[in-house]
């Protein structure tokens, strides 16, 4: 039988962001104190050493800054998923903030590096886990004008 | 120069086989191979009162278990890292920063493992920064550190097939290495043939998995002019990192590394620059990325490593030779402590002693693998988060 890829185990610092995503939402702790965003979630700012954050929720878009294709899975967990690709994700609303994810592109709708993409979720386990999916390279605002 | 510069020296290298199943345990892998260092520093074992290593994923043994198996009747200081594969250099470092400080007279540093024959399945949980990681399907490194290569590709032009030249040179040298476990000539083609593993790196890109251990002895510089080999010099060493590329802190851009911000203090230490460097050996986990090392400790510019790999400047022949014993990617998996153990074998007077001469080096590539007139190295772990220079007279 196939094993259940590996869960996240929130901690004090993580718990926001992972409580988050079971909602639905996609977030990013940002300091009160100089207004830049840090990631990963830390208790102090690594700007200011300011003590505390606030999580901000995101828009959910972002852009691929880089990006592997795995087409042999180390983790059995991941046999079946193969290809599948682990990028890095500049997020939109969190300047600086790039984060791991997977994105689950097509083979009429292949991920490069500039990809526009949007979060999606999906339950594992008692967790809600994170995806991307390419969007139109227009960004959402630019649209709306 | 830096305090220490000089001052330690590499008095004694040794290996084990390097195999697909070590039928034996690890501690034994370590205990051959620094009996063989201790042995080639001309020393004791009761002349051993400092050990060090490191390790990744639980690999190892402690090194109170090595001084244990080797009867250290009095151990003054003992290190054993997490840090893995960004740490051989540090781990030569702190031996020699034990030396030099007074507090050991020979320090041993070994690597040892079963890479190949025992690896354990992932954990089905993922805490602290692995949460940000695993989950996601990151079970390997070449899914760390292939998104640099990926972005090196895009902002340079980098390809596979740069990749392939890197991987094919290599080969030749490991077939000029009687400890190299990969030693078929492959070509070009083959290259292209080889499966994907993780893009951007097909099977030839990556390094091989291996059972055995390596370890190296330092030395107080003044007492090693009279070890048996003749002793190298440490005339620099850098060991730190800004952490993964992935977090906020991190503003260059992912095609480069920690190595391009180290190089500049690394050589200002060792008053030398990257036009003195007469042989490297760069942490090679990756092609892509070895190229990235390279480009990092400013042997090339950026962009430009692949070039000077095409033209065959990174052969035995070359204007810098690198990895002459086949790196991670032919001989090896000993985590970049076998990339030490190279840089001393070019450097020491009699030269490299496991290629195919029979007697005197004569730099026929069909048996001989010395670089011509190396006296200095540069050697750097993954990432360059730790690097050396190494001189064959202070």
């Amino acid at each position: 039988m196939m094993p259940l890829a590996p869960l996240p185990v929130p901690d004090a610092d993580s718990a926001p962001f992972w409580t988050a995503c079971r909602e639905g939402r996609l977030t990013a702790q940002c300091c009160p104190e100089c207004g830049r965003f840090r990631w990963p979630p830390a208790e102090y700012c690594p700007w200011c050493h300011h003590h505390g954050g606030v999580w901000v929720s995101l828009p959910g878009t972002g852009v691929v800054r880089s990006f592997v294709v795995v087409h042999r899975a180390f983790d059995p967990a991941f046999a079946d998923a193969v290809p599948y690709v682990v990028a890095h994700i500049a997020l939109d609303g969190a300047e600086g903030v790039t984060q791991i994810g997977n994105v689950r592109a097509t083979a009429v709708d292949p991920v490069s590096i500039g990809q526009r993409v949007a979060v999606a979720f999906e339950p594992r386990g008692a967790m809600a886990m994170p995806y991307f999916r390419p969007v139109d390279s227009v960004k959402p605002e630019e649209s709306a004008t | 120069m830096q305090a220490i510069s000089n001052r330690t020296a590499i008095t004694g290298i040794g290996w084990t086989a390097f195999t697909r199943s070590a039928d034996r345990t690890v501690l034994a892998l370590a205990t051959e191979a620094s009996l063989n260092a201790i042995d080639d520093a001309g020393l004791s074992f009761g002349d051993i009162d400092g050990v060090v290593s490191y390790f990744h994923n639980q690999d190892t043994i402690a090194p109170r278990q090595l001084v244990q198996a080797l009867g250290l009747e009095d151990c003054s200081f003992q290190v054993l890292s997490a840090l893995g594969g960004g740490w051989a250099c540090a781990a030569i470092a702190t031996a020699a920063m034990a030396v030099h400080a007074g507090l050991c007279r020979n320090v041993l540093v070994f690597r040892a493992m079963k890479g190949r024959s025992e690896r354990h399945p992932p954990a089905r949980i993922a805490a602290g920064e692995e949460q940000w990681s695993r989950p996601f399907g990151i079970a390997h490194a070449a899914a760390r550190f292939g998104p640099h290569v990926t972005a090196h590709m895009e902002r340079f032009g980098t390809s596979s097939e740069d990749f392939a030249h890197l991987a094919v040179t290599q080969r030749t040298h490991a077939r000029l290495n009687r400890k190299a476990m990969m030693t078929e000539p492959i070509t070009l083609a083959d290259h292209a043939a080889s499966p994907w593993v993780i893009y951007p790196f097909r099977l030839l890109d990556c390094c091989i998995r291996s059972d055995g251990a390596v370890a190296v002895v330092v030395s107080a510089a003044e007492q090693a002019r009279d070890c048996r080999h003749g002793p190298v010099y440490l005339r620099a060493m850098m060991g730190g990192s800004l952490g993964n590329q992935h977090g906020t802190l991190r503003s260059d851009g992912l095609w480069e590394l920690y190595a391009s911000r180290a190089a500049e203090k690394l050589y200002a230490a060792a008053e030398l620059s990257a036009e003195d460097v007469d042989v490297a050996e760069l942490y090679d986990p990756f092609t892509g990325i070895c190229l990235m090392h390279m480009e990092g400790f400013g042997l090339a510019a950026p962009g430009e490593a692949r070039l000077l790999v095409r033209a065959g400047a990174s052969g035995l022949d070359g204007s810098i030779p690198v990895n002459t014993h086949g790196g991670l990617l032919s001989e090896a998996y000993t985590h970049g402590l076998g990339h030490v153990v190279e840089a001393v074998q070019q450097l020491r007077p009699g030269g490299v002693v496991d290629d195919f001469c029979d007697g005197e080096h004569d730099y026929d590539r069909n048996h001989c693998r010395q670089v011509r007139d190396a006296k200095v190295a540069l050697v750097c772990s993954e990432g360059g988060d730790s690097s050396l220079i190494l001189a064959a007279t202070p």
